[in-house]
C-alpha cells in the first residue's frame, strides 16, 4: 500500500536477491518440443504453474526425447529452492557443501523468481 | 542444452548367463543397434538361481574379439580385497587396446558378496570410498607410462610401468547411490553410473565437476508374454531386487540375500524392476532417466529370456529414442 520494499529488495547486497539470475521456464502442458524451442535453455528448465509456482523441473538431457513427450509425465517433482532474503554466503557455502551446481530461488508462496549459481556469483 | 540422442546399451548379466551366451548377446546388441553395453562382475551370483559368475575380464576380451563397434564397459568392478589397482590397470588397458578404445572402466565400491571369500574384514563404506578413489588414482598414473611408486593409505606399488597400453586412457565411470560418492564420481571420474532416477545424485555429481561429463544408468526390466509372468520370471532370477539397497553390500552370501528376499515378499519386486509385455511402460522408465540427466540408460532384462529384450529394442525402443 505504502509501495515500500520488501526484505531483501535494496540496501544489503548479501541477499540471495541480488544474485538472481534467469531461467527458462514451461507450463505444465508443455511438450519436449516446447523445451527445445526455449531461446535460453542452459539447464534446468523449470516447469510452472499459470501462477508461475514452482512444479518441477528438467534436466538438459530430457531435450534428447521424442519431441511429443509431455513434460509432466517426466519431471523431477518439488526441486529444492532457497528464499531471496537468505543471506548469500549462507546460501553458497551450504550450496558448494551440498555439491550443487545450482538452486532455483523462490518466494515463500513458490513463485519462481529465477536461479542462483555459485559459480556465478562473485561477492 | 544437448540434442544428442538418448542411447540405449544392453546389460550383460554375468551372474545369469554363461559367459559364451554373453558374448553372444554381445554380439546381437552390436548387430540390431545398441551402441553400448555394460557387463556385471561377480565372484558369485547374487542367488544360486542365477547360477553363474564367470571372470569379467576374459569375457571382455571374448567380445572385443566378436565385436567390431559396440562400446564396453564394465559394471562395475570394485577394489576391496579381490581386485587390485595393478591387476585392474593392466586388464582395463589390455581391453582398450584390444577394443581399438571402444572400452571403458566402470568402478564401485563393491559388495561383501564378492569379497567375503578372501577372508579379510569388510571396510565400512567411507573406508572402501576412500580405498576406491586411491586406486583410480593410481590406474591413471600407471597408465600414464609412467614408472609409479606409490606407498598410500590402501595400496602399494612398487616401480612398475605398465607396457600395454592404449594410446588414449580408457574413461573411468564411478557408481554412485548416494550424494558421497556421486561427489567423488564428478571429482574423479570420467563419468557416473547409478540405479535410480534420482535427480539430487545427478545434481551432486554436477556441482563436483561433472558438468558435461556422462552420466549413466542400469534399468531393470522383466518382460514376458503376461503381467504374472513377468513379475514370476523377475521373482525367480532377480529375487533380491526387494532387498534394500543398503543391505546389498553387507550379505555375504548367496543364500542370505533368499532369506532376506523370502523374508521381505515379492511385492515390492515390481518397484525396482519394470515387469511389463508392454514397451511404453519401458519408455516411461526411460524417460524419468532421462529427464532426471541420465543420457545413457542399460536396459537389463532379468533371466534367460534375452529374446525379448532384443525384439523389443529392436521394433520399439530403439526407432521410438531415434525419432527424436
Amino acid at each position: 500500500m505504502l509501495d515500500l520494499p520488501t526484505e531483501g529488495q535494496i540496501g544489503d547486497r548479501r541477499r540471495v536477491a541480488k544474485f538472481v539470475g534467469p531461467v527458462g521456464t514451461v507450463g505444465f502442458g508443455a511438450t519436449i518440443a516446447d523445451v527445445r524451442a526455449l531461446a535460453d535453455r542452459r539447464p534446468p528448465v523449470v516447469v510452472v504453474s499459470d501462477g508461475n509456482i514452482v512444479l518441477g523441473l528438467i534436466e538438459d538431457t530430457a531435450s534428447r526425447l521424442p519431441g511429443d513427450t509431455p513434460v509432466a509425465r517426466l519431471m523431477v517433482s518439488a526441486p529444492g529452492t532457497i528464499r531471496p532474503d537468505v543471506r548469500v554466503d549462507d546460501a553458497l557455502e551450504q550450496l558448494r557443501r551440498d555439491g550443487l551446481a545450482y538452486s532455483l530461488v523462490t518466494t515463500a508462496r513458490g513463485e519462481l523468481l529465477g536461479i542462483v549459481r555459485p559459480d556465478e556469483v562473485h561477492v | 542444452m544437448s540434442d544428442d540422442s538418448v542411447r540405449l546399451g544392453w546389460w550383460l548379466s554375468s551372474e545369469e548367463l554363461d559367459p559364451r551366451r554373453l558374448v553372444t548377446d554381445a554380439v546381437r546388441a552390436e548387430s540390431i543397434g545398441c551402441p553400448t553395453a555394460m557387463i556385471s562382475d561377480h565372484l558369485r551370483p547374487w542367488v544360486r538361481r542365477q547360477g553363474q559368475a564367470s571372470h569379467v575380464w576374459s569375457v571382455v576380451g571374448a567380445i572385443m574379439h566378436a565385436t567390431s563397434s559396440l562400446e564396453l564397459g564394465t559394471g562395475v568392478v570394485s577394489m576391496v580385497h579381490r581386485n587390485n589397482p595393478i591387476a585392474v590397470a593392466q586388464a582395463a588397458a589390455t581391453a582398450a587396446v584390444m577394443s581399438e578404445d571402444r572400452f571403458f572402466l566402470g568402478v564401485g565400491t563393491g559388495e561383501r558378496l564378492n569379497e567375503q571369500a578372501l577372508g579379510e574384514r569388510w571396510p565400512s563404506s567411507g573406508e572402501r570410498l576412500d580405498r576406491l578413489v586411491e586406486a583410480v588414482e593410481v590406474i591413471r598414473r600407471l597408465w600414464s607410462g609412467e614408472s609409479v611408486n606409490h606407498r598410500g593409505e590402501s595400496w602399494k606399488v612398487e616401480k612398475l610401468s605398465l607396457f600395454t597400453r592404449p594410446a588414449t586412457a580408457p574413461p573411468v565411470y564411478v557408481a554412485a547411490s548416494g550424494k558421497r560418492s556421486a561427489a567423488v564420481a564428478g571429482e574423479h571420474g570420467d563419468g557416473m553410473i547409478a540405479v535410480a532416477a534420482d535427480h539430487q545424485v545427478v545434481e551432486v555429481f554436477r556441482g563436483s565437476g561433472g558438468t558435461g561429463k556422462p552420466c549413466v544408468a542400469q534399468l531393470h526390466v522383466s518382460l514376458a508374454g503376461s503381467k504374472d509372468g513377468a513379475v514370476d520370471n523377475a521373482w525367480e532370477w532377480w529375487p533380491h531386487g526387494v532387498v534394500p539397497p543398503t543391505l546389498l553390500g553387507e550379505l555375504s552370501q548367496p543364500q542370505e540375500f533368499e532369506a532376506a528376499a523370502s523374508a521381505i515378499g515379492r511385492n515390492p519386486i515390481t518397484d525396482t524392476v519394470v515387469c511389463t509385455t508392454d514397451a511404453g511402460d519401458v519408455v516411461a522408465a526411460i524417460d524419468r532417466f532421462v529427464a532426471a540427466g541420465f543420457d545413457t540408460v542399460y536396459l537389463h532384462q532379468v533371466g534367460e529370456d534375452q529374446d525379448r529384450l532384443a525384439e523389443m529394442l529392436s521394433s520399439e525402443l530403439l526407432p521410438h529414442y531415434a525419432s527424436g
